[in-house]
Formats: structure tokens, C-alpha cells, sequence
């Protein structure tokens, strides 16, 4: 049985220490993780020490929103993403490291709308998920869309589910991500909607009850970053346990979120 | 919630956590079982090994040869093992994030100036760092059990009629001398299975000595004898084999044994030229070992005292107030280390 993402999945890099002191949470508390291949290709995946758990491995196509970054054609309208640091991501770059790590679920490479890039971007995340939703599967592969897009072409091209980006500069405009997320759903139909980059809670409620049926967000680890809970609970300088102590209320608050909200819905 | 139970002993404070535990244990978590002897650690991981199948259950101390500590869902520790585990919390996190209850069983330890800091000092690091671990501490001698509740934030339930009643009697002899006959009456008036408590085990030995040359069948039990002669005294308590076995305190927290009869027969402990009264806290420990089989005939204590001991004020469980001997300077020292050195803490540059 194919794993489906359900509810608050957190989002992990093995770059951050932090992060690995929040994998075995990531286990115990939702199951499942989520990794970005630009962070996957930063550091090893074994810093983490994963423990079991169901993987979403994400293009990181929202990298592109970074200026340093660069969108570049590649044959057949496809698109590739060239990273600051001079390393590139292409569709197959994708599918390929999914196989590798094993992943459950992973994600076309889409990028965000930006200025005038907007209308090429459209059409290059429209040509990269046909080809990666045309390729053999190693594991459930969900199309990545933009606030905006039309959706029609991509269902034709058969989605195991749905991957709605684009939303968190838009994290506290509640009627706004409810909005874009009804929107979405009213044309999928039963198909998973997985919400990216929505961490606070309520936030997690809102596109939860507006029909995603999974969200995710490093915001546990970035709030504790900053020294507070989501419940606005301050750590003046903490010292590293309080910070995963931090860290890992956010997460179960993201969680808990989402649980409720399922429940209620 | 965290969570203290004082309930009188034989009243099922453990299989209450025990059932606390598997449902801890059927959402995927781990439990952690803190219990201050090696041979109550040993006991329980069979007990609990067969009253959870499918839970791999283990006990880690001294005494067990080297185990991994992710294989078991449930560790059962001694405070000694479980603070040395929250010192080096950061090397055993990717197995102890899991842990979602901690079952602090006698908790009452935490006054016990050598061991007490051990318990006090892990139950606070591992609070520091692990927000979704519950504390269940668990005693039936909790002196001011207020301050104890408060400083876990937790619940407390406080009161459960013991299941076997209790029935004390208190003895006062003209002097010390006269405890032996004092005793051999106790013993012809209550012949079942008796625990006699001393506090030295020269004492315990030599009042098994002289009740075996008086016709009773006795055997002493104390650290000083060997795992096996102490396991094979048990065993001929169980089978009836024995009336007596005369022990030291390494009986009093926790052992479940066939008991009918408790004497408390060294009411005084001697430090250098200093005369220490038996605590209350000891004193119901001890006699908790009486009557613990529910349905059973009704357990009997007697105290055996001169005036001065005043054997009849043990008789009420008016217990001596629990304050952690973590505050003594040397203890609060350590503590202070190992937690800088866990990275607990930090020294500014």
C-alpha cells in the first residue's frame, strides 16, 4: 500500500544540527519527513540519522525565488534550476534521488511565479511534471502548481496527487490560503493536496480544513531558531537543549494542528 | 500530565503504571523505568516482559551484560544509570526522543543523600530536554507530598484503602535486651511468613543464628551474602520452607514476597557515637512487605522498642517530610558539572 502524506510533515535538512535532533520526533509524531534535494545535495543525508520513516523528497524549485538562482531551458520546454552555488537540479536530477534515498512520495520541479518570469515558469512547471508524470515511478509522484495555474493539463497527466506551492509569503492571510487551497481542491477531486510551507498552527488548520490533506514546513525548527514557540514563549540565549525543547513543542503544536483539523473537518 | 501517586503500598501503584505504560507502548513510545535496586530491576523485567508480549523489555544495570538501549521499549534503571544516560543525552537522543513516560518508582529516594541527587539530578535534565516525556513518580512514604506535586506540575492521587488491611502492634521492653523474647513471642503469636528487619547484617545474622538455635526456622538475608545464598533463602521462603528471614534494608523497597508478618526490630541505627531513629518512611516500607497478596489473610507489623524508641509512634503514618538531598553542596557541585558538561549549560566566553 503506497504511503499517503497525511497531515503536518516536517521538513528536515542535514545541514542544520537542529534538525537532526528533531528526526527522531519527525518519526514518532507524524511518521513521515520531508527533504529537499538542494539540502540533500548541501550534506549527507546520514547527518540526520533518520530514523524509519515514510520520505517526501521535494525538488526545491522554490529555491528559484532566491535572485542568485537561475531558471534554464532545458530540450523539449523543459526546465532546470541553477543553484548560487553552481549546482543544477533537473527533472531527472528529481526522479533520480528519489530512488536513491527510497522516497515514498516526491515532487515535479516547479517554480515560483516571480515578476515577469511568471508566464515561463508557468509553462516550464507545466512541461516538467508531463515529462517526470510520463517517466517510470519509483515511488507516488506529486504535481507541483502554483497559486494560479491552471490545473487541467496536469490531471490529464495523471498525478498520484497534488502539491500546491507559492503560498507561504502569504503564511498569515488566512482567507487567502483558504481560498487557493478550496480552489484547488474543488477541481481535483479526491486526490492528496499537499500544501507547501505553512508551518504555525493556524495556519495548518486553516489549509487543512479548506481541504489539503497534508502540509509542511521547517517553521518548527525556525521558530525555535529564533527562540520562541509558536505560543510566543521567549528563551533569552538558549542553551542547545532548549532550543530542541523549542523545536520539538513547535512541532507538536504543527501537528496537533492538523490532527484537530482533520478531526473537525 | 505528569503524575504522583501515593497510594499505600500493596495497592497496585506498579500495575498501575504498568498499564499506563502499555498505553505509552501501544502508540509507539517508549517507557523508562526508574527503580532503585538491581534485584527489583531484575524482578520487574520478568514481570513485565510476560505482562506485555510482544514489548521487548530489559533491565540495565551492573548486573546485565552489555545491551543496546534502542532494542527495548521499555528500560528499567537505576537512578545511577538513568543519570548517567541525562548527562549524555545528546548521544543517546536518537533512541531517547522516544520515550514518552519515565516511572519513577520510590520516589521517596529522592531524600537518600548518596542516591537521591541521582534520581533528583536525572528526573530534572531529562525534563529540561524532552518537553513530551510524562513523569509518573510513584511511593507510598511521601511526607508533604504538596511540595513534591508542585515541583513536577503534577496531578495527585493521593489516597487508596489497601486492598490486604494492615494490623500494627506496637512492643515496649524495659531495654534492648529483652527484644529477643520480645520477638519469639511476636513469633509464636503470628506464625506465618515473617520478615524481620534489622539494620546491620552482623545483627541479622546473628538473630538468625540464635532464632535457628531456638527451633525457628530462620535464615538471614543482607548484601553481604552471596546473590546465590540470598536467592536460595528466597526461594525457601516462598516454599514455606522457612518462618523468618532476617534482613537489612536491601528488603524494603519493592520486594514482593509471601509476607504475613513484619518485625520491626532495630528501631535505632548507630552513626559513630550518634543514635539515628528509624525513619517513618523506612518503617512503612519495611512493613509495606506485609499482606501484599490481595485476597489474602491480612498483614501484621510489629514494632519491637524500648521507651525511648517509642515503638507506639510508628504506628501512624506521619511521615518526615521529602526534600531532595540535591541542595547538600557536594551533590548540588556534580549536578552542576554534569549538566555543563552534558551542554545542559554554558560558561559566557
Amino acid at each position: 500500500m503506497p504511503h499517503c502524506p497525511h497531515g503536518f510533515i516536517p521538513v528536515l535538512s542535514p545541514r542544520f544540527p537542529l534538525d537532526a535532533f528533531l528526526a527522531p520526533y519527525a518519526a514518532h509524531l507524524t511518521g513521515q519527513a520531508l527533504i529537499s534535494l538542494p539540502e540533500l545535495l548541501s550534506a549527507p543525508l546520514t547527518r540526520l540519522r533518520l530514523p524509519t520513516l515514510n520520505l517526501l523528497l521535494d525538488s526545491g524549485g522554490f529555491a528559484a525565488l532566491d535572485p542568485r538562482s537561475q531558471v534554464t531551458p532545458l530540450p523539449g520546454g523543459l526546465a532546470a534550476l541553477h543553484l548560487p552555488d553552481g549546482r543544477r537540479v533537473t527533472p531527472a536530477d528529481v526522479l533520480q534521488a528519489a530512488e536513491r534515498t527510497g522516497a515514498a512520495v516526491t515532487f515535479t520541479l516547479d517554480f515560483p511565479a516571480r515578476g515577469d518570469h511568471a508566464g515561463t515558469h508557468f509553462a516550464a512547471n507545466l512541461a516538467n511534471a508531463r515529462w517526470t508524470l510520463a517517466q517510470p515511478r519509483p515511488c507516488q509522484v506529486f504535481a507541483s502548481v502554483q497559486p494560479g495555474q491552471d490545473l487541467a493539463p496536469i490531471l490529464d497527466a495523471n498525478p498520484d496527487g497534488i502539491a500546491l506551492g507559492g503560498l507561504a509569503p502569504h503564511a498569515r492571510n488566512h482567507p487567502h490560503l483558504t481560498a487557493e487551497v478550496r480552489r484547488v481542491r474543488d477541481q481535483i477531486g479526491q486526490l492528496p493536496l499537499h500544501v507547501f510551507g505553512i508551518g504555525h498552527p493556524k495556519g495548518v488548520r486553516a489549509v487543512m480544513r479548506a481541504g489539503a490533506t497534508s502540509v509542511d514546513s521547517s517553521g518548527p525548527q525556525r521558530r525555535a531558531a529564533s527562540n520562541r514557540t509558536w505560543d510566543g514563549t521567549h528563551v533569552p540565549d538558549p542553551a542547545l537543549h532548549e532550543r530542541v525543547r523549542l523545536a520539538t513543542l513547535n512541532l507538536q503544536a504543527s501537528v496537533q494542528a492538523a490532527r484537530e483539523a482533520t478531526c473537525t473537518a | 500530565m505528569h503524575c504522583l501517586i501515593t497510594w499505600p503500598t500493596g495497592t497496585g501503584k506498579t500495575w498501575t503504571a504498568r498499564q499506563e505504560a502499555a498505553e505509552v507502548l501501544s502508540s509507539g513510545g517508549r517507557v523508562l523505568v526508574c527503580v532503585p535496586l538491581k534485584a527489583l530491576a531484575a524482578e520487574l523485567e520478568l514481570e513485565w516482559g510476560a505482562a506485555l508480549p510482544g514489548v521487548t523489555v530489559r533491565a540495565f544495570t551492573s548486573d546485565t551484560r552489555a545491551r543496546a538501549y534502542q532494542d527495548a521499549q521499555v528500560l528499567i534503571l537505576t537512578p545511577e544509570r538513568l543519570d548517567l544516560i541525562s548527562r549524555a543525552w545528546r548521544r543517546h537522543h536518537h533512541w531517547l526522543a522516544a520515550a514518552r513516560l519515565l516511572i519513577a518508582d520510590e520516589v521517596h529516594l529522592l531524600a537518600d543523600p548518596v542516591r537521591g541527587p541521582r534520581l533528583d539530578g536525572a528526573v530534572t535534565r531529562l525534563r529540561a530536554a524532552y518537553p513530551l516525556l510524562r513523569v509518573m513518580a510513584l511511593s507510598a512514604t511521601v511526607g508533604d507530598p504538596e511540595t513534591l506535586r508542585a515541583w513536577l506540575g503534577a496531578a495527585h492521587l493521593p489516597d487508596r484503602p489497601r486492598r490486604t488491611p494492615l494490623h500494627w502492634h506496637a512492643r515496649t521492653v524495659p531495654a534492648a535486651r529483652h527484644k529477643p523474647a520480645a520477638l519469639q513471642d511476636a513469633l509464636r503469636s503470628r506464625p506465618g511468613p515473617t520478615l524481620i528487619f534489622t539494620h546491620a547484617r552482623r545483627r541479622a545474622d546473628a538473630l538468625a543464628a540464635d532464632l535457628t538455635d531456638r527451633g525457628v526456622a530462620a535464615h538471614a538475608h543482607h548484601a553481604g551474602l552471596s546473590a546465590q545464598t540470598r536467592e536460595a533463602a528466597e526461594a525457601a521462603f516462598r516454599r514455606g520452607d522457612l518462618q523468618a528471614l532476617v534482613a537489612t534494608p536491601t528488603l524494603e523497597l519493592g520486594v514482593n514476597l509471601p509476607c504475613e508478618h513484619v518485625v520491626l526490630y532495630d528501631l535505632t541505627r548507630w552513626e559513630g557515637a550518634r543514635a539515628l531513629p528509624l525513619s517513618r518512611v523506612s518503617a512503612w516500607q519495611r512493613a509495606g512487605r506485609a499482606g501484599r497478596h490481595a485476597g489474602g489473610p491480612p498483614g501484621h507489623v510489629t514494632v519491637i522498642g524500648t521507651a525511648q524508641e517509642r515503638p507506639e509512634e510508628y504506628v501512624t503514618p506521619d511521615f518526615e517530610p521529602l526534600r531532595s538531598a540535591l541542595g547538600a553542596e557536594a551533590a548540588a557541585q556534580d549536578f552542576l558539572l554534569g549538566s555543563v558538561a552534558g551542554g545542559y549549560g554554558r560558561t559566557e566566553a
